[in-house]
């Protein structure tokens, strides 16, 4: 459970998460928790880039829809899994 | 009997010569966009001294499909006739060979270490450059500025920090002709031994080196000294041309638009966009070579195994099936992402590199430079289809 407060808004990086499985991202303001492995070839998403919305894999630069995982730039052959998230305060939950 | 058919159906032929595309390639691929989006063109050689002439595809939706197709659209055979200067890089490598080698080179070619590199040591160069060209109030930016600044910025990340800029241009547009097609000149072997040296040299201080990370890693990951040096110098020859170009294309497009050019001095953050719009508008690697590992069929169109395919991305960056006024340059664009990096296992490796730092210099430049303008009447000359290179950009700001 990573909290918000420790992990300052980073310029479009990914805001990182306590599980490598997993990423949380910002995006518009808001927290997504969605899985942290690309579906392509196994791309580390926690060294992605999060732009207008999309995070973007540092490997092959598969794009997915922060909110609802999907693909919207190949090469990803599909979507990645999200989580839901609540925070309390500092803390931030993601439900797996 | 489909088989029979699809084999009897006319080749659609593109009868355009290296010269049709050389100037302005954009009027031809509308062309070909609209009546064959999948053509043979007899007088595009993928090798000048060789018959293999290229299909080339221009829609966006085909050459996406190319792209992303690796099995079918492999990478082209590393030529036998050339020196082996860039035999055993990541340009001539498919499959287990291709992955192992990019596997070797992705952890210090990613975002954050990109982001880093570009603060911490491409922003000082560009102050550097820039203490120097100030007081001039005008020079052709690309020989006075983009291209010594690329040359400086590649030889940062592999330890060349102590080569002559004046050397390491003449080194890397020498490894930049393997890029093009045209005949290699006589001065290959003695050129590629100097900079094979320079590199060896550099590999040897590079143990635990923070700030030129790339050969260390390409030795740390166990690649052998033919695939280190030839990666090496590929990246040096696409770094190079990659960096200087987009900022010269994003430089044109801005002035272009006057207005959003007001905008980038005012909130610099617009840098990013502005590059990424660049890369589009611009598309500095004109096309991406494939050669087909079988036979197969693409937007109707029958290719054969053995074919050369050209996925022209500078004509899918302006399809306009695709983009919405494709041949306007506007940094607010907001339509999904470009091919100008080439897309599914051959994604340029050093984009993120390329964006950290170009964004950087361009905020830099307008920031230093507020009254940057182009020289009227000096002409602006950009060429080749291969590569949207810009060869002259005289500019003005006193």
């Amino acid at each position: 459970m990573p909290t918000v407060a420790s992990r300052p808004e980073t310029a479009g990086f990914v805001e990182g998460s306590d599980d490598p499985r997993r990423v949380l991202v910002r995006a518009d303001g808001e927290l997504f928790a969605l899985s942290g492995v690309c579906p392509h070839q196994g791309g580390d998403l926690s060294e992605g880039v999060v732009e207008r919305g999309v995070l973007w894999c540092p490997v092959h630069s598969s794009g997915f829809d922060c909110k609802t995982g999907a693909v919207v730039h190949p090469p990803a052959p599909g979507p990645l899994r999200t989580y839901e998230v609540t925070t309390d305060g500092d803390d931030v939950y993601v439900r797996v | 009997m489909v088989a029979r058919l699809i084999s009897r159906r006319k080749r659609p032929v593109a009868n355009f010569s290296e010269a049709d595309l050389y100037g302005n390639p954009y009027p031809v691929y509308r062309q070909l966009r609209a009546e064959k989006p999948v053509a043979y063109a007899p007088d595009l050689r993928h090798m000048a001294s060789r018959p293999d002439a290229y299909w080339l595809v221009t829609r966006w939706g085909d050459v996406e499909a190319v792209l992303k197709d690796d099995e079918t659209y492999g990478s082209p055979l590393a030529p036998a006739d050339l020196p082996p200067t860039l035999a055993g890089s990541l340009l001539y490598a498919n499959n287990r060979e291709h992955a192992e080698i990019r596997s070797a080179m992705q952890p210090v070619c990613q975002p954050r270490r990109a982001g880093a590199f570009a603060e911490e040591v491409v922003l000082p160069l560009v102050d550097t450059l820039l203490d120097e060209l100030e007081p001039l109030g005008e020079v052709d930016l690309i020989d006075s500025f983009f291209e010594p600044l690329a040359a400086t910025t590649v030889a940062a990340y592999l330890g060349l920090e102590d080569v002559p800029t004046a050397e390491l241009r003449e080194w890397f547009d020498h490894l930049g002709l393997y890029f093009t097609g045209q005949p290699v000149p006589r001065l290959a072997a003695p050129v590629n031994k100097a900079i094979d040296a320079a590199l060896l040299a550099a590999l040897r201080r590079a143990d635990g080196h923070a700030i030129a990370p790339l050969l260390s890693a390409m030795g740390g990951a166990g690649l052998n000294e033919t695939q280190l040096l030839a990666n090496a110098k590929m990246f040096a020859a696409a770094g190079m041309h990659e960096l200087s170009d987009l900022l010269a294309h994003a430089l044109i497009g801005l002035v272009s638009r006057p207005d959003q050019l007001a905008e980038l001095r005012d909130d610099r953050s617009l840098a990013k966009p502005a590059l990424e719009e660049a890369a589009r508008w611009g598309s500095p690697v004109g096309m991406v070579p494939r050669l087909t590992a079988s036979a197969t069929e693409l937007a109707g169109v029958r290719i054969p195994a053995g074919a050369y395919v050209a996925a022209v991305i500078a004509s899918a960056n302006r399809d306009e099936r695709r983009w919405t006024d494709a041949s306007t340059f506007d940094l607010h664009r907001d339509e999904g992402m470009h091919l100008a990096f080439a897309s599914g296992v051959h994604f340029c490796l050093g984009a993120w590199i390329v964006r950290a730092a170009g964004a950087v210099t361009l905020g830099r430049l307008v920031e230093r430079l507020p009254k940057l303008r182009l020289q009227p009447g000096d002409p602006l000359i950009v060429t080749g289809w291969r590569f949207r290179d810009v060869r002259r950009l005289a500019a003005v700001w006193s």
